[in-house]
């Protein structure tokens, strides 16, 4: 796990948004071997700081939006084992068998899901 | 001169000192008490006050719930829909022959200029404000937005400039075509916006500009609201997915409105102050380009955002199952809000620009359309073996992604170059963005007047009607849209009052052929909007009246938001001593609405 | 007519002040934009005023008047700070009123500051006298 510091289902939801960056990063390298137009200082340089720029946004606003998503999941569960100790054990099972489901936040803090 | 300007003068004194007039009657600025903290005056010691709002015309005048805000930007986007609807339908009677209908190419180009700003900046930014101003604030458990008053005022900004967008109308016969409305198309591209003489495009711009500003302190707030006022349970990690969209949305709003704003600035500047900003000395005519869609991009995703919010919101409730991949759509609406801002330049790919810059437009595009196609795979997932409920929010809601599929895969193949080159200002582009504006966003707004219909009106609206208006919608929309494509592919350019063009150019015959069925078509879904507005009337005067708080039956699949339970609540109240009065038993979780007419 | 409650101590979500901001703002645009001095003199007087009593009446600040002054000194300032930096020396007279499509702007801005510096001013001491 462990990735960035996000857990595994965090990680999973966030590859929605490595689709994109891995299609920049495509036309990156792309751009970067074949250059049918040739290099230019000024317009090469525009052309790769664009792509680079989004790349760059994209990530790191992926990163921050899966952070406070997490953080507020993890205080949630915190909140909800310290309500009941006893029952800590089961609620770790439980979050263990979501693992493989698309949507691991569970049915109950999700009113909207 | 000097006598008009002392008219002018006579007028403006009278309109002051009647306003200090009507202020010092209705207002008493000396009991002011300062409030600690400052800000809204909504807080716990609010309740020496006896009443909530006043009766009448003076409480829609001076309302700051945001509920009633809410309902004004509604009314207002729906006589926007109705103005820019009935201007679509003189642009298709027109087209109905190659010479041209009914239509001067002056009056052509006026009603299609208008169409679109209509459409986009007074229907589709205010009606979608209408529904996050009503429930967001709901939907998160706050009392009202942050800044009440602040929202007040961007609303009262739109109704003005509304009137100076539509003014050349309005004054062409009064000056004797002096002040024409603006012939510039939407876009406003120069050299011709700076060429015209005409100050109805002063009076245009000026309100365009109004209505930006109008956006912005409407952005501001809701980002200030879903940041700061959401109730004690609900987090990052369960807020809804349409404050999800409006959030987004409304920081897009804050990076492209003022930018608009200030190429507007630019463009008045260039106009009457003899600056050169888009003159071909100064800053050139492209830059023009640039800063409007460098605007203009993320206006789309804009307006698609909340749309796509109140789809993901709307569906899964008819489905009887939770939205499949609730953290997917989050995250790919990041996405979008983020990828938006580097995708400009591909409304520009047949200008002459370079041609590396091209490509790496063409890249972002092409990366964008990923997080739209996930949702749609999304609402697919979510419908499947699901319990469908075929009632009319739903039936739009299918519509919204059925015709969305078709804008956005047509929209694909706009974002590669070589296609584009081909396409590029033809009838193909009019029917994609059509189909998103008008088949998805529309759609999307009539499935959410229909599904909150009991909370704004205490009433159920009446589901034959709305059936009848669902599917002349759809078939309206995609025998209008879909007859746009095939114009485009047989190239018939945007734009053009007439199409008298020599039959060896060009197939007249089938280009003829596919506008009259287009023409079809928008008489289709005028129908359906007749429909729509008579039953949005008679059901909001007549319907039956809603017993309960949860009129979808949300309860049995577990997916009653929090609105229906504020809903209820405010049934429950209102049964027992009366409304109108603001103190409520019985707020259990978090919500402390408050309770109103 | 001092127990009389106003609108918005009566009611809860009622304020009579964003009509006029929404209204002030527009005629002050329209006013400076198009060119026409007495609309943008009074929008903007109307637009400050507004700003004043809003400000006032969320609780914002205790009373009007200063505000109303400040928004004032703020707007002459601008207008001056304009005038010197981009109208010749030598155009700036009384005569040239009217003429220059900037010149004429920037007084109307400039006449707007001045009025409400004085309505504030008088509104204050009216105030402290009476009290």
């Amino acid at each position: 796990m462990g990735l960035f510091g996000f857990e595994k289902e965090t990680l999973l939801d966030l590859t929605v948004n490595a689709i994109p960056l891995g299609i920049l990063l495509f036309f990156i390298a792309a751009f970067a071997v074949v250059s049918p137009f040739g290099l230019d200082p000024v317009f090469s340089g525009l052309q790769f700081s664009l792509m680079i720029s989004m790349f760059l946004l994209l990530a790191v606003l992926t990163y921050y939006a899966g952070r406070a998503v997490e953080d507020a999941e993890q205080a949630e569960e915190a909140a909800e084992i310290a309500e009941s100790d006893a029952k800590a054990e089961s609620l770790e099972d439980g979050t263990e068998t979501t693992d493989d489901e698309a949507e691991p936040e569970g049915d109950d803090e999700l009113p909207e899901a | 001169m000097a006598v008009g300007d002392l008219v002018l003068t006579g007028l403006m004194a009278v309109l002051l000192v009647g306003i200090i007039a009507l202020l010092t009657r209705i207002e008493n600025w000396r009991s002011y008490t300062p409030l600690a903290g400052g800000g809204t005056a909504t807080g716990e010691d609010a309740a020496v006050l006896n009443r909530e709002k006043p009766a009448g015309i003076i409480r829609w005048l001076t309302t700051v719930d945001h509920k009633d805000i809410g309902l004004l930007y509604g009314l207002y986007g729906i006589i926007a829909f109705a103005v820019g609807g009935i201007m679509a339908m003189l642009i298709r009677v027109q087209l109905i022959a190659p010479g041209g209908a009914i239509l001067g190419a002056n009056a052509y180009n006026s009603i299609l200029t208008s169409h679109g700003i209509t459409m986009l900046f007074l229907f589709g930014t205010p009606i979608i404000a209408a529904f996050a101003n009503y429930f967001i604030p709901l939907l998160i458990g706050a009392d009202d937005m942050a800044f009440p008053r602040i929202n007040a005022i961007a609303f009262w900004l739109l109704p003005p400039a509304a009137l100076l967008i539509w003014a050349g109308f309005f004054l062409a016969p009064v000056t004797e075509n002096m002040i024409e409305p603006a012939q510039t198309a939407w876009t406003m591209y120069t050299p011709l916006s700076v060429e015209q003489a005409n100050p109805g495009v002063d009076l245009m711009l000026l309100g365009l500009h109004l209505s930006g500003v109008a956006a912005t302190m409407g952005a501001i707030n809701f980002i200030a609201t879903v940041f700061t006022e959401r109730g004690e349970d609900v987090s990052w990690a369960n807020l809804d997915i349409f404050s999800w969209t409006i959030l987004t949305q409304s920081a897009l709003i804050l990076f492209a409105f003022p930018l608009l704003g200030s190429a507007i600035v630019m463009l008045l500047m260039d106009r009457n102050l003899q600056t050169t900003f888009f003159a071909v000395e100064g800053g050139g005519p492209l830059l023009w380009q640039h800063l409007f869609w460098f605007f203009g991009h993320p206006e789309v995703y804009i307006l698609v955002l909340p749309p796509m919010g109140l789809v993901s919101l709307i569906l899964p409730k008819f489905s009887g199952r939770k939205l499949f991949g609730f953290k997917f759509v989050v995250y790919s609406t990041l996405a979008i809000g983020v990828l938006s801002f580097g995708v400009w330049a591909h409304h520009m790919f047949s200008t002459g620009m370079d041609p590396r810059l091209r490509a790496s437009f063409m890249a972002v595009s092409l990366a964008i359309a990923i997080p739209s196609a996930v949702k749609t795979f999304n609402w697919i997932t979510t419908m499947w073996n699901g319990r469908l409920r075929l009632a009319t929010p739903m039936l739009f809601c299918i519509g919204f992604v059925a015709n969305f599929i078709i804008g956005g895969v047509t929209g694909v193949f706009l974002a590669s170059i070589p296609v584009d080159l081909v396409l590029h200002d033809t009838y193909y582009v009019v029917g994609h963005f059509h189909y998103v504006v008008m088949g998805a966003i529309g759609f999307a707004v009539f499935a959410g007047i229909y599904y909150w219909f009991p909370v704004f009106t205490g009433r159920m609206y009446q589901r034959t009607l709305g059936k009848a208006h669902f599917w002349l919608s759809m078939i309206g929309t995609n025998l209008t849209f879909f007859a746009m494509l095939a114009l485009g592919y047989l190239g018939m350019p945007r734009r053009y009052a007439t199409y008298e063009f020599d039959g060896a150019i060009a197939p007249l015959a089938q280009v003829s052929t596919f506008h009259l069925l287009a023409t079809v078509g928008a008489f289709i879904l005028l129908v359906g909007q007749l429909i729509f507005v008579w039953n949005l009337l008679q059901s909001w005067l007549e319907g039956p009246k809603i017993e309960d708080g949860d009129p979808w039956n949300l309860e049995r699949d577990g997916m009653l938001d929090k609105e229906w339970e504020w809903y209820d609540r405010k049934l429950e109240t209102a049964i027992t001593d009366g409304g109108e009065d603001e103190e409520q038993s019985a707020l259990t979780d978090g919500g402390k609405p408050k309770s109103d007419d | 007519m001092e127990e009389q409650p106003g609108l918005s101590d009566q009611y809860r979500t009622a304020s009579p002040w964003p009509v006029f901001v929404a209204l002030g703002l527009v005629l002050s645009e329209i006013g400076v934009f198009i060119g026409l001095f007495p609309v943008a003199v009074f929008g903007l007087i109307l637009f400050g005023g507004s700003i004043a009593g809003i400000l006032t009446e969320s609780g914002y600040v205790t009373r009007p008047w200063p505000t109303l002054v400040g928004v004032g000194v703020v707007l002459a300032i601008i207008a001056v700070g304009l005038a010197v930096a981009y109208v010749p020396t030598a155009d700036i007279t009384v005569a040239n009123i009217g003429s220059g499509p900037v010149l004429t702007r920037l007084v109307a801005v400039a006449v707007a500051g001045v009025v409400m510096v004085a309505m504030g001013g008088v509104g204050s001491v009216m105030e402290q006298t009476k009290v």
